[in-house]
């Protein structure tokens, strides 16, 4: 505890040399704390509520994103942002931080016209929380019940929580807590709260951690020395690693995590798939209209592009798996960069010689990778819950989650299909005819791949279901959607054998449209189907209107395609 | 006889045609697609009901394995070159097989154990009607499986013979998710609804004129006689009226309105009025002067722990009674206790018990939990399994994907007392219809991975091709 001690002098020294200009006259945006201080401070581990050991920097990054929805704060990032939160909450009271969401009558409530609002908007001048009374009604509503209005103001409400907490320094499980049978860390707060019934050392120091510390960053700010807060965050990973050492994550561990935060490898890769994507696409359709330009050049810097990206993306779930400690498609968010990355192998597999087909495959991926990045999608590492850690499980998930990859890549070559099918003329119908049929047959290839891909990762979902409660098949509504995908891609397959099936305008219009099982299954299930509406009883379907105006495009192109199929193919007026 | 010959081979190939099989194929896709979405309205056993368990459900199966053989011997896929084609679909025939074994033979339950105690009963996943009855000097015990749904037809008249006496048992009905309430009838007496406020939740009763009753404590007269009651209650002209022995404070819940009522005064009865007394709560919710109580469906959907009323009526030659036995899927309810003639009988609607062999001994059950959190990381149950039959007594630990498997049985960690102080093992008996389904599995895993690799398959010829 030879830092304590320093400590405690620092703190008598502060009091003679820094008065407490830095806590209050500075505005907080100006109070830059060293780099390198902030680096090795992202290095400490903190323990999430649901226990898992995360850096501080991946917390940092997660409260920011909650609060704000950014990555950066009046030019802090969000490391910083919630130290100093945390040492000088006083300060912060007044700064717009919290993220109001789209709701006006919220907006209302609060009486703030901005984005952002700051914790001390949230009470009156008597200090009433405004929006007491709405909470209480919003959580005496059944679940089923709460409109929008309930719901973001409940998810406001965990927003200005969090702030709270991290002024309080209750949200930071920074402290082993010494003979714990259950490895629980403890915070600064439950740590000051147990210092005065017990004596053991590990608590004390946890309790007057944060007051020390704070002293000795005073100090560095005034003095531009930061050497006493740095040897004050030693002296906690010392500690961390003392009384935590079963539980705490490997250096290497913590600085993979960190580089997997920083790197936004997921973010960048849409953006690097899309604009490939319609690289990709532009030379499709030159070669297809102007065959005779060449594209060769052209296409070997594609190529290589393209591998490259693929590696980043290789590299990122890699990444991930090593931090998380378990197969990276666990939850929506990684399930929809595992899919993105199933979809651009299968391109790259079987569309190796077909510019048409690696386009379809890089947008679908560059599109999977948006969806991922929608709001909706937590990109937090969580733990598994204990009926999920099987490896079988990991095998089915792998399985099915890369299905749809593959089985959207035929959909999509489907919708370029039915598009060519459309722009068809008589002069061009040979070399149009020849491109449809060499991405058809990529397409049966990856449905013929993704069917194989579903049937045995349904199959293994039986497997894990047996093995885990000892029932194979109990027409739960996810697998039965599971189910209706294969079959209804077993039918496509063999649309060849049936006569009046046949033929590449129905092939092509089949999976594209076949695709929608997948959607049921992956969105709609948990959407439509987990008992929240009854339809027998007149609840409406909710149906974003994105779906109509989707499906509604979709069959004008197939009525499009199929018109030129009929007069210029069939010879039929 | 030739001609129904030939018109019967044509039947087949009609039926079990390429374009017979692709409609079979989307036909189930869309019927199962459909009982997702009675399972979201009507609850998992009406989906059973309706779908997954009829006759035309397991025809349609029958049919797609009809179709599949014949394309294996029309394509003769046990040549050489197509045998990937055969190992493929001959699965899809043994997986089907498989299930058959599973859905006709197999038996699922779940055993209950306190730690330090031991049991060899479990209790059937399927509902049943369970019977015992007595008739003279001879018991008999007896269960009738059933599956119940909150759409379809429930009712159904089955006979029995005990001793020499015939019993039939006839389902009249079933309410899903049960609620008494008062009907107007003309042949009904003037009856009042009383609701009690206790600890267990709101309870109601009924109270018709005539009967003196106590409900949770409180004795009710309405114009019983004489006896003495804490509560007694007359009907007159003007309406009804009431006489406490304590005092009660009440307040009418629409208006907020309160009053007090004296010790033995006559007071006009308030519907819809809270009254309290000492502890107890209680509120006239209704009174009907030519009423009768009713059973009412309260919510649509059944699902395996709601509660389902059984109407059904039991007869012998010499009388025949009608009794309502109320139990769900996975509970099952009170017996219902009643005679006819000379035989006593009682009916209990839920899982049946089923004796095993051998009996499990929960040494310990362990919570693991998250490092600091209380979110449960692993379920751990410390066995010692007991057969006499063997003189054997093994322990072994039972956790997620670590299962005993004894005796063709195979006991699951599923769930667990929220004391933490006991066990719910899921057990399961299917090993025929495992195996085979498993051999399925594998063989089509092999076909498929086959058919990458098959020099002449269609996905070689693909690849050739682009």
């Amino acid at each position: 505890m030879k830092w304590f001690y320093i400590g405690l002098i620092a703190v008598g020294l502060s009091w003679i040399t820094v008065p407490t200009v830095c806590a209050n006259g500075v505005p907080v945006t100006k109070r830059t704390f060293d780099r390198d201080h902030i680096k090795l401070l992202s290095t400490v581990s903190v323990q999430d509520f649901r226990g898992r050991m995360k850096p501080f920097h991946t917390l940092a990054n997660e409260v920011l994103r909650k609060l704000t929805r950014k990555t950066s704060l009046y030019g802090m990032d969000p490391v910083e942002v919630v130290i100093n939160m945390s040492l000088y909450p006083e300060a912060w009271h007044d700064v717009p931080l919290i993220r109001l969401g789209k709701h006006p009558k919220i907006r209302e409530l609060v009486g703030v016209e901005g984005k952002l609002a700051s914790y001390d908007d949230f009470f009156d001048a008597d200090g009433k929380f405004k929006l007491l009374e709405e909470l209480r009604a919003a959580h005496a509503k059944e679940r089923q019940y709460r409109g929008t209005f309930e719901n973001e103001l409940i998810r406001l409400d965990e927003r200005i929580n969090i702030v709270n907490m991290i002024f309080h320094h209750r949200l930071m499980r920074l402290f082993p807590l010494e003979g714990d049978p259950g490895n629980r860390w403890i915070t600064g707060d439950e740590a000051s709260r147990m210092a005065d019934t017990t004596s053991k050392k590990s608590i004390q120091f946890a309790a007057m951690f944060f007051p020390v510390y704070r002293k000795l960053v005073d100090h560095a700010l005034s003095t531009g020395d930061w050497s006493l807060p740095n040897q004050a965050i030693q002296e906690l990973k010392a500690f961390q690693a003392k009384y935590g050492s079963e539980i705490l994550p490997s250096a290497t561990q913590t600085k993979a995590e960190i580089l997997l935060n920083k790197s936004n490898i997921f973010d960048r890769l849409m953006r690097y798939y899309g604009i490939l994507g319609l690289f990709a696409l532009v030379l499709f359709f030159i070669r297809v209209f102007r065959p005779q330009t060449s594209l060769k050049i052209p296409r070997l810097i594609l190529l290589s592009l393209v591998w490259l990206t693929f590696a980043l993306h290789v590299f990122g779930l890699a990444l991930r798996w090593y931090v998380s400690e378990r197969a990276p498609w666990s939850n929506a968010y990684e399930s929809l960069i595992y899919i993105a990355f199933t979809g651009v192998l299968a391109g790259i597999l079987f569309g190796r010689k077909s510019l048409g087909a690696l386009a379809a495959s890089l947008i679908l991926g560059s599109t999977f990778l948006m969806v991922a990045h929608l709001n909706n999608f937590d990109p937090e590492i969580t733990p598994l819950v204990p009926v999920l850690k099987s490896y079988w499980l990991t095998i089915h998930v792998s399985l099915m989650a890369g299905s749809y990859g593959f089985l959207l890549l035929g959909a999509v070559i489907g919708l370029i299909n039915l598009i060519l099918f459309g722009l068809m003329t008589k002069a061009n119908k040979n070399t149009v005819l020849n491109h449809v049929k060499k991405l058809t047959n990529v397409s049966e290839m990856t449905i013929l791949a993704g069917l194989v891909m579903a049937s045995i990762g349904c199959y293994l979902g039986g497997v894990w279901a047996n093995e885990s409660w000892g029932r194979y098949w109990g027409w739960d509504p996810k697998e039965t959607w599971a189910l209706v995908t294969i079959l209804v891609y077993a039918f496509i397959v063999h649309m060849r054998y049936i006569p009046g099936a046949r033929g590449l305008y129905a092939y092509n219009f089949a999976t594209l449209f076949g695709f929608a099982t997948v959607m049921m299954t992956y969105f709609g299930v948990n959407f439509y189907l987990s008992g929240l509406h009854s339809y027998a009883a007149g609840d409406p379907v909710p149906m974003p209107p994105s779906v109509y105006i989707t499906a509604l495009s979709f069959l004008t192109i197939s009525f499009w395609a199929y018109w030129k199929y009929r007069t210029i193919v069939q010879n039929k007026a | 006889m030739k001609r129904l010959l030939s018109t019967l081979k044509d039947l087949y190939l009609r039926l079990t045609s390429m374009t017979a099989g692709g409609i079979y194929l989307i036909t189930l896709a869309v019927v199962i697609g459909a009982a997702t979405f009675i399972e979201n309205d009507f609850g998992t056993s009406t989906a059973q009901k309706l779908v997954y368990r009829t006759k035309w459900f397991e025809v349609l199966l029958l049919l797609i394995g009809l179709s599949v053989l014949r394309q294996i011997i029309r394509y003769r896929m046990w040549r050489k070159q197509k045998r990937y084609m055969l190992l493929f679909h001959g699965s899809i025939l043994v997986i089907l097989l498989g299930a058959a074994l599973t859905r006709y033979f197999g038996m699922e339950g779940m055993m209950h154990i306190r730690e330090k105690s031991s049991s060899n009963v479990i209790q059937s996943r399927e509902p049943y009607l369970n019977f015992r009855a007595v008739h003279g000097p001879r018991r008999y015990v007896f269960h009738k499986k059933v599956l119940f749904g909150a759409l379809g037809n429930n009712s159904f008249t089955k006979d029995y013979i005990l001793g020499n006496l015939p019993l039939r048992v006839e389902v009249l009905k079933v309410i899903p998710n049960p609620e008494q309430t008062l009907k107007d009838a003309p042949n009904g007496q003037p009856t009042l609804w009383i609701v009690m406020a206790g600890m267990g939740g709101r309870k109601n009763y009924f109270l018709r004129r005539g009967e003196l009753k106590n409900f949770d404590g409180i004795t009710f007269n309405f114009e019983a006689g004489p006896q003495p009651a804490m509560i007694q209650i007359e009907q007159r002209d003007s309406g009804l009226y009431m006489r406490s022995m304590m005092p009660i404070a009440r307040m009418v819940m629409a208006s907020r309105y309160r009053d007090s009522i004296q010790a033995g005064q006559w007071y006009p009865l308030a519907v819809q009025a809270l009254h309290t007394m000492g502890q107890k709560n209680f509120v006239f919710k209704e009174f009907r002067p030519q009423a009768v109580v009713e059973i009412q469906s309260g919510k649509r959907k059944l699902e395996p722990n709601d509660k389902a009323a059984v109407v059904m009526r039991l007869s012998t030659p010499v009388d025949t009674q009608e009794i309502v036995v109320i139990g769900s899927e996975s509970f099952r309810g009170e017996p219902v206790i009643t005679r006819l003639g000379d035989l006593d009988i009682s009916v209990s609607y839920g899982p049946r018990d089923i004796q095993l062999p051998f009996s499990l001994y929960l040494e310990d059950f362990r919570l693991v939990r998250y490092p600091g959190t209380n979110d449960p990381a692993s379920y751990e149950s410390d066995v010692v399994l007991i057969d006499p039959r063997k003189n054997l007594e093994m322990p072994y630990s039972i956790y997620m994907n670590h299962i005993l498997n004894y005796d063709g049985y195979r006991f699951f960690q599923s769930s667990y007392d929220r004391d933490e102080l006991g066990t719910v093992l899921s057990v399961n008996w299917d090993p025929w219809g495992t195996r085979v389904s498993y051999l399925g599995y594998a063989l089509l895993t092999i076909g498929l991975l086959w058919m990458f690799l098959a020099p002449k398959s269609r996905f070689r010829l693909l690849s050739k091709k682009v």
